[in-house]
This record gives structure tokens, C-alpha cells and sequence, in this order.
């Protein structure tokens, strides 16, 4: 009972990055009732079988309104918001999967897809706030306007909560994945994470003085992804593995 | 080794770094895809490293397993339990090899999970078995030992050695046969050029060249002798193949001759020095069984070479039977027959299926295969040769001399002497073969 209690106290941590994130965008646009609609269209796929009944008006009845109401009366504006709202729901569905996902592979691919679509929503809600447009207009505007992407910046302290959530998910995936295996092998743990902070610091206190820390990051990921695939050795058939 | 899961995790994590940092830059988005590629690339090397060190004296492997019978299948229940006497624990898998003539028909259960402190892995799996496969050898075990996040697994083999002989149904496995030596289970046909052993082709003369003939039949030698003629010629082969036994024995009640079916015994012991001299030399047996008390697929076995399971089954199906059989099998005979065959009665004449016999040696006659017949001499089976004993063997005698003066073949005709089936294999062989010089 406490291990699972834990479990969830430690999965909820890592959640709270994206969460804050998305919260601190919701907090940025204005609502209206087609992007509240639409966030929640798409989110209700995730309800359970017996509502069922209830999924398919959520997600046809908006974008048939919608539709109606462009065709007949020439009025972009719900569809456009249904649109921006449909795109609100991608980090939340992203952190529903990385709640429930079942492998680690899952786990880690959600836990990165939720904090890249937050900080996409994000911003695009910081954007829109700025140019006090759409939310959907204004991704397309960043799409066509690279340098867009530059005006906006995340506070700071977004990146100590995605650095406490990285570390967080490591042992969330070690305490549920590992099994009672842990304790035996807990020094490989500490091991790996220590040498994966010492490359972030090197990295961090690269970045202070010369402008290609991106460039270091990236021969020292590929370098050690690389020996690690050549020391342990693929087989030819570990599809079956 | 690199589980399907790690390499998936490497190529996506090492994508979405790439992504991250090229297209859609964010330092801490950056940093954090990094951090987790770093961390999982160290945590691959560190555990790689210390799987390749890992000792396994502790891992114990025991295998049982339990011969079932399903209708006509011969099924093997594995059984795997891996133990580790260590206070350590590790997670593993394990593979069984299965054994030469035998397929996986149900997928191992509980193949992987946790052993030591006490924990130990029991897994199962169901093997079908050929059936003309006696003994199954069971040999390596594989063991996939993994790391606590099934990332990285070693392989280790483990010799664990089990021999089972494959029982038939109620009946025993071959007893004492299973004891003799059998540097091959199931010989290859037609190897080598002895007794019974037949040759593939053999050349018979020359033809003019057709279309769908072999290049290589084309006799370039004569073609090139022909002066004015421009045809080609091709070698012409008949086919001999391999030489089949079929095995002919009439189960009427007269077989049970003698003390303690002493008749019946010597019969059973013709037929598997008979299949044993069959399969050393890579021939194929048939029985053909003339048994009331059969259906006819019982009285008809396949053509192969048979394994001493099998024969023991077919052996099994020879006993004394009241009634007559209706002849079915002569049909069946006489369309299986062929020039390559050789048939070995076995028949105690007069009995209620004589005339079943004599058909099908009438067929082996009109085929013109090799056939020899084995009949026993019931004086050498009974005791007490005076009085009406005495006179019935006589008739017998007389009986069997008639019967057997319509087969004119020289040496078609053996006679089984009490405890002497043995030596009738032998000469029954031999004269198989002269036969089919002759």
C-alpha cells in the first residue's frame, strides 16, 4: 500500500512540469466555449467504454456546429477555436499516456512528448497573448515567422521543474520497472544518474562561456549512445529478445 | 545484449534529442531529452558490464518431463525450474532446445521472472513427437539473465541432459529394445550400396532426345558418332528406387502355436530383427496385418522407416484372432506393389485367411516382386510327437508341402524353427537379395 501510494506521489511529480505549464498557458488565452469544447472532445476518447454514448456527440456535435455555422453564416471563428482547442488537449493527452503507459519505453517517450507539447502550447498561448489573435491563428504565424519562436522565453524555474521531474521519472521507472531488483543493483542507479548530471553540468557550464554547447551535448549523447550500443552488443534477432 | 526495448528507447530518445535541438530549441526542453538519453546510454554500459562478469554457479536448472498419449499424437509435457542459491536475485528467461524430431505445438508458460532468495522460476511448455522418433535428447537450456530494467540481458547455456524414451500408449516403450545402441535414430534411405538397398537410376539404353528430357541425359558420345543423322540422343533410365519390406503376417489363430505362444513370440521377434536389419539399412517397412479384429487402417501402417516406439505398436497389433478376414488389404497390396519389393509372409497355413495370402502372393507374382515366405515348422513347437499328435502334424505336413507347391520359386520358402527366428532373418535377407541378383 505504501510502495503504491509512493508510486503515485512520484508519478504526479513528474506530471507537475507540464501541468504547471499547461495551467500557466490556460491562464494565458481566453477561453471561449468552442476551445473549451474541443480540449474536451478529444480528451474524452480516453473515457471509459460505457460512455461511449456520450464521446461521439462531444466530438461530432462541436464540429458539426462549427461547419454550419462557417457554411451558412461565414463565421471562421468557431471552427478556428474548436481547431485551438483541439491543440489545448495534446500535453494533456500526453501526460494521460505517460500516466498510464505500460512500458518504459512508453513512459519516457510520453514524459518528453508531454513536456515539448507543453512548451509548443505554451508558446503559442504567449504569442497569441502578445499579438491578441487566435489561438490557431497564431501557430500558423509562428509556423511561417521563425523568429516567432525567439520572442517568447519560459520563466526560468520551468527548467529546475523539468529537472527535478527528469530526475523524479528515473526513479519512478526504477521503482515500478525494477521491480525488487533494486536493491540488490540501486548503485547503477546512482551511478548513471550521477554521470548523466556531471554531462549536464559540463554541458550547463560549457554553454557560459562558448555559444556551441548544443553541438557538445550532442557528441557527448551520441558518443555514449553509441558505446553503449557497441559494448552490450545488438543481435540480429532481438526482435525476439 | 541490447533487449528490443533498449534499442527502441536509444533510437527514439537520440530522435527526439536531435528534434529537439535542431528544431524546436528550448534550452531546458534540451537539457531534459539529454539528461534521459545520457542517463539510459551510462545506465546500457554500466549493466552490460556487470552482466558479463555475472557468475552463475549458483543457478540451478532442473528439467522433468512427462510423456502423455492424445489420440494418436505422442506428446512430451517440459517442465523448467530454475533455482539460484544465492541471497541475490535476478530476473531471467528461459529457453528450452527442443530435441531432434519434436516441434513446440504449446508456447512455453512463465518463461521469465525472478530467482533467488528463495524465489525460484518454473516454466512449461507441450512438444509433439515425430513418430518415428523413440528418444528424445534433450541437451543445452538457454538463459537470458536481465538487468533490474530488462534492458540488457547475457545469454548463458546451461547443459542440462535428459534422455526420454517416448512411450506408446499402455504399451512400453521398448523395454529392452531402447537399451540397444542407435548411433542414428531415423537412418537416410537408400544410402550406400548394401543387401536391400536399391540403386536411384539405372541406364538401360538410348532414345531420341525430347523436349523436357535433361541436358545432362543427352548422350553428347553418340550424338557425335552419328554421321549423317543430326538427331540428338538422350540416355534412358529406369527408375529402381529404394528397396520397401513389407511385412505380411497372418494374425489367424493358427499363429498361436507351442508352449506359452511360443510361435507368436518367435514371430514377434522375426518382425523386429526384420525392422532392425530395415533400418539399418535405411530401407522402409510396411506391415500388412490379416486381422479380423482390425479396422483397416490398423492393418495398413504407412511405408517408413519405423522407430522401435512404432514397431512395438505394429507388433502389438499381431496376435491370434478368431474369424476371417475379409481381404481388404489384397486391394490395397496389389496397388502399393511394385518390381523394387520385397514381401515377407509370415503365415501358418491352413488357417481361415489362406486364401488372403495366397492373393496377395499371386499379386507379388504378377508384379514380379521378391517375396519369401516364412511358415513355421509346428513339430519343433509342440511336444509329444506320438499318437494323434503325431498324425496331425503329419497332415499338417502334408497340408503345408501341397500349399506351398504352387509357389514354384526357388527359395521363396523358409521354415521357422522354435527359437530360431533369428538365423530366418538372416537367411531370409540373403536370400532376398540373391534373389534379386538372380
Amino acid at each position: 500500500m505504501g510502495a503504491r501510494i509512493a508510486d503515485r506521489f512520484l508519478i504526479a511529480a513528474v506530471l507537475l512540469t507540464p501541468f504547471l505549464m499547461s495551467m500557466d498557458y490556460l491562464a494565458r488565452i481566453v477561453l471561449t466555449p468552442f476551445l473549451v469544447l474541443g480540449c474536451i472532445s478529444l480528451l474524452s476518447t480516453y473515457l471509459p467504454a460505457r460512455y461511449q454514448n456520450v464521446v461521439i456527440p462531444l466530438i461530432y456535435l462541436p464540429a458539426i456546429t462549427s461547419l454550419v455555422v462557417l457554411v451558412l453564416e461565414r463565421r471562421p471563428h468557431f471552427l478556428i477555436d474548436l481547431a485551438g482547442g483541439y491543440l489545448l488537449s495534446i500535453p494533456f493527452i500526453a501526460m494521460i499516456g505517460l500516466a498510464r503507459s505500460t512500458s518504459l519505453r512508453a513512459s519516457v517517450l510520453s514524459y518528453i512528448t508531454s513536456l515539448t507539447s507543453t512548451y509548443f502550447i505554451w508558446s503559442i498561448a504567449a504569442q497569441a497573448r502578445v499579438e491578441g489573435g487566435h489561438l490557431f491563428l497564431s501557430l500558423v504565424n509562428m509556423f511561417v515567422n521563425r523568429q516567432a519562436w525567439e520572442k517568447v522565453q519560459p520563466p526560468q524555474y520551468f527548467a529546475a521543474l523539468a529537472a527535478l521531474s527528469s530526475i523524479t521519472l528515473i526513479v519512478y521507472l526504477w521503482r515500478v520497472y525494477g521491480s525488487v531488483l533494486v536493491r540488490g543493483q540501486g548503485e547503477i542507479l546512482i551511478y548513471s544518474a550521477a554521470a548523466a548530471s556531471l554531462a549536464i553540468a559540463l554541458t550547463v557550464l560549457y554553454s557560459l562561456v562558448f555559444t556551441d554547447s548544443v553541438a557538445l551535448g550532442l557528441i557527448i549523447a551520441g558518443t555514449l549512445t553509441i558505446a553503449a550500443t557497441i559494448r552490450a552488443g545488438v543481435k540480429k534477432g532481438w526482435g525476439r529478445a | 545484449m541490447l533487449t528490443r526495448e533498449a534499442a527502441l528507447l536509444l533510437i527514439s530518445l537520440s530522435g527526439w534529442t536531435l528534434f529537439i535541438s535542431t528544431l524546436l530549441y528550448q534550452p531546458f526542453l534540451f537539457l531534459a531529452s539529454f539528461f534521459l538519453q545520457t542517463f539510459f546510454a551510462t545506465y546500457m554500459l554500466l549493466v552490460s558490464r556487470r552482466l558479463r562478469n555475472l557468475g552463475i554457479e549458483g543457478l540451478i536448472l532442473e528439467r522433468t518431463v512427462e510423456p502423455q498419449r492424445i489420440g494418436d499424437k505422442t506428446l512430451l509435457k517440459v517442465r523448467l525450474r530454475v533455482r539460484l542459491d544465492s541471497e541475490s536475485r535476478l530476473f531471467v528467461r528461459v529457453m528450452d532446445r527442443p530435441p531432434y524430431g519434436t516441434r513446440i505445438v504449446e508456447r512455453p508458460l512463465n518463461s521469465e521472472g525472478i530467482v533467488g532468495a528463495g524465489e525460484s522460476l518454473e516454466s512449461s511448455y507441450t512438444l509433439e513427437v515425430d513418430p518415428s522418433i523413440g528418444l528424445a535428447r534433450f541437451r543445452k537450456v538457454v538463459l537470458l539473465i536481465h538487468d533490474p530494467l530488462r534492458l540488457c540481458y547475457v545469454a548463458r547455456e546451461v547443459e542440462v541432459v535428459s534422455d526420454v524414451i517416448v512411450p506408446v500408449g499402455e504399451q512400453l516403450v521398448g523395454a529392452a529394445y531402447t537399451k540397444l545402441p542407435a548411433p542414428w535414430i531415423r537412418p537416410p534411405m537408400g544410402l550406400g550400396y548394401r543387401g536391400l538397398v536399391g540403386y536411384d537410376d539405372e541406364f538401360s539404353g538410348i532414345k531420341p532426345y525430347e523436349l523436357g528430357d535433361r541436358v545432362r541425359d543427352i548422350h553428347w558420345v553418340r550424338y557425335a558418332q552419328q554421321v549423317d543423322e543430326e538427331e540428338l540422343v538422350a540416355k534412358k533410365y529406369v527408375k529402381k528406387g529404394e528397396v520397401t519390406l513389407h511385412l505380411v503376417v497372418d494374425c489367424s489363430s493358427s499363429i498361436n502355436a507351442g508352449d506359452n505362444a511360443a510361435l507368436l513370440t518367435d514371430i514377434s521377434t522375426l518382425i523386429r530383427r526384420l525392422c532392425q536389419t530395415a533400418e539399418e539399412e535405411g530401407n522402409p517397412v510396411q506391415f500388412w496385418l490379416i486381422n479380423p479384429a482390425l479396422s483397416l487402417d490398423e492393418k495398413i501402417s504407412p511405408r517408413r522407416v519405423f522407430s522401435r516406439i512404432a514397431l512395438e505398436q505394429y507388433i502389438a497389433r499381431v496376435f491370434p484372432s478368431r474369424g476371417r478376414d475379409e481381404g481388404q488389404v489384397v486391394e490395397e497390396f496389389s496397388r502399393t506393389l511394385s518390381s523394387s519389393s520385397m514381401v515377407i509372409f509370415v503365415v501358418n497355413p491352413p488357417s481361415q485367411n489362406t486364401g488372403t495370402v495366397e492373393a496377395m502372393i499371386n499379386a507379388c507374382r504378377i508384379v514380379g516382386a521378391r517375396y519369401i515366405i516364412c511358415i513355421p515348422d509346428v513339430s519343433s513347437y509342440v511336444s509329444g510327437l506320438e499318437g494323434v499328435v503325431g498324425r496331425l502334424l503329419q497332415l499338417d505336413r502334408l497340408f503345408k508341402d501341397m500349399w506351398l507347391s504352387r509357389f514354384a520359386e526357388p527359395g521363396s520358402v523358409i521354415e521357422i524353427g522354435k527359437g530360431y527366428s533369428v538365423d530366418v532373418v538372416r537367411e531370409a535377407v540373403r536370400r532376398g537379395v540373391d534373389w534379386g541378383r538372380g
